[in-house]
């Protein structure tokens, strides 16, 4: 069955990597979540004592720390899932093309009768499909928990905040992937929107204490990263747009790279 | 009767930047041949390969195979062809069997009584992970897959590097049936006694421009052939001088050492006037031919 495609066979490629970042996820998330029942009281505690400063330091607005949203959110949504959502859709989106093409492997697939645009929608759609694999493991494993822990956090919320998440790896994904079809070189595909991640979230924490950074900070992924206001009011359509349309767009424009250069083996 | 022309390049020329690929490539490749392409490593062989297949654009000039344009019909002549590339590099982590069941599906299906028949000929090992295979037990993975959709046409880029004799020997056969057929071989090898035996025409590539397309008995005619003759009588070089083609003469106890290029009927006929006890000739191998165009470098 995973041989009848290149989507199938690229999702069979990424079955290891899916499987030991979901189980991550997995067990990070749930106890992160089951550990808010134990920890309630003294997070009260905690919050009355806690710098406010500090919290920002993290992205984290401290005096909602011992809510469950305000928790989940600095526990989960703040730092260690950005990380590994980011750290999965661009070693995904690096190695889709840019490692085929170094192991030489591609010289063989388009020597087959596949269009160089059909391979690339084919890999895009692997890496998509993966991403909302662990997106809904992800989901699960913090919805699950919480119903049985009774917390008090609807689930559009987290639904809400888990897609915000997926969206922002996604278009850093979708940019290592691009990159990888249009140059063809793993390395640089990794570097540039780890770089630009690390750089955007430097910025936006920086946008907090000093107001000079906000016209800087337009141009942060992180800036569009708004987990809060997604455990306030939902899914932000305006974000989702923004985050649809730039995929697309970045995705587009490695379409066109990678139809027109020469393959390097 | 002409055959049609299979592979048609004009003018074709590749510079990655400053640096040169292939300059200026006028050539024919025509249908049921085995035809040769000679040089050296960095010669312009992979680059021409690689541009039919259109994993590379040219800078300038047309390549065509079956009368279509290769970079506007890209996807359809893939069909049409069978590629195996140098040193192929497989999908490590799955088996041979996988890999064909793959292969075929991205080809749209294959005849799989003909895959077996290719699977047995060439004793391929296809129920362990590729990357536990052997350089020559890859080899032949890539052989088969290159040939299991009956291609037109098949090119090879050193297509027999880690065979043993015997699967060489039956990977020939492989191709002189697939001639027979009606299809087309381009062959790139740096094994000459190899191309000297399969191919029919051979082109040699130096420096990225083509130095001689011609029939492999013709280009051996153009070249430099040794003879040594024993005479009953004493001779003379004068005898011989002014002969088209000969050079070199050296004429020690009535024998006679010399190179001549080209047709040997005058001397012979020039001999055939002295008591002539012996001749002795070599015929000149692709591979001597080969080394003349080089010599110099």
């Amino acid at each position: 069955m995973f041989f009848s495609s290149i989507f199938l066979k690229s999702v069979r490629d990424l079955r290891r990597s899916l499987f030991w970042w979901s189980l991550a996820v997995v067990l990070y998330c749930s106890l992160i979540t089951f550990l808010y029942d134990a920890m309630a009281d003294s997070l009260v505690q905690l919050v009355k004592y806690y710098p406010p400063e500090l919290g920002k330091m993290f992205g984290i607005d401290i005096s909602t720390l011992a809510s469950p949203a305000g928790w989940i959110y600095a526990e989960i949504y703040a730092m260690m899932l950005p990380i590994c959502f980011i750290a999965f859709f661009v070693f995904s989106g690096a190695n889709a093309i840019a490692n085929e093409e170094e192991t030489r492997t591609l010289e063989i697939l388009l020597s087959e009768p596949v269009s160089r645009g059909r391979l690339y929608i084919e890999k895009f759609v692997a890496l998509i499909f993966n991403g909302v694999v662990i997106s809904i493991v992800t989901f699960i494993s913090i919805a699950v928990p919480s119903i049985i822990i009774s917390m008090d956090i609807g689930m559009g919320k987290i639904v809400a905040a888990t897609l915000n998440l997926t969206l922002m790896a996604t278009l850093l994904g979708t940019l290592a992937f691009a990159i990888s079809a249009s140059l063809g070189k793993r390395r640089t595909s990794l570097i540039i929107p780890v770089g630009f991640a690390i750089i955007s979230y430097v910025s936006d924490i920086a946008s907090m204490f000093a107001s000079w950074v906000d016209g800087i900070n337009r141009f942060s992924i992180f800036n569009y990263y708004r987990i809060e206001e997604a455990f306030e009011n939902g899914i932000d359509l305006g974000i989702v747009l923004g985050f649809v349309s730039s995929i697309t767009l970045v995705t587009f424009i490695g379409y066109l790279r990678f139809q027109r250069r020469d393959l390097r083996f | 009767m002409n055959k049609a022309s299979v592979v048609e390049l004009s003018k074709l020329t590749k510079y990655y930047g400053k640096h040169r690929g292939v300059i200026d490539l006028d050539l024919s490749v025509s249908q049921g041949e085995i035809f040769g392409y000679l040089g050296p490593n960095g010669a312009g062989k992979t680059t021409t390969m690689r541009m039919l297949l259109d994993f590379i654009r040219p800078t300038s000039g047309t390549s065509k195979i079956f009368g279509l344009d290769t970079q506007e019909n890209s996807l359809e002549l893939r069909r049409r062809i069978g590629y195996l590339p140098t040193a192929p590099s497989l999908y490590g982590d799955i088996t041979g069997k996988q890999f064909f069941e793959y292969c075929a599906n991205l080809k749209g299906g294959c005849d799989w009584d003909y895959v077996r028949e290719l699977i047995q000929r060439m004793e391929c090992d296809i129920d362990r992970p590729i990357d536990t295979l052997s350089h020559g037990n890859k080899q032949k993975l890539a052989i088969v897959r290159a040939l299991m959709h009956r291609p037109e046409l098949v090119i090879l880029d050193e297509p027999t590097t880690g065979l043993d004799p015997l699967i060489q020997n039956e990977f020939e056969s492989i191709l002189r049936e697939t001639t027979e057929q009606g299809n087309t071989v381009i062959f790139s090898s740096h094994i000459l006694s190899e191309v000297e035996e399969l191919c029919d025409r051979v082109a040699i590539i130096r420096e990225g421009t083509l130095v001689a397309v011609e029939q492999i008995a013709d280009l051996k005619a153009k070249q430099v052939r040794r003879i040594e003759m024993s005479f009953g009588n004493n001779i003379r070089s004068e005898l011989f001088d002014g002969i088209d083609g000969i050079k070199n003469i050296i004429i020690t106890d009535n024998k006679l050492k010399c190179d001549i290029v080209g047709s040997l009927d005058t001397l012979v006929k020039v001999a055939a006037t002295q008591d002539i006890l012996d001749i002795r000739t070599e015929e000149p191998t692709l591979e001597d031919i080969f080394l003349a165009y080089y010599e110099g470098d």
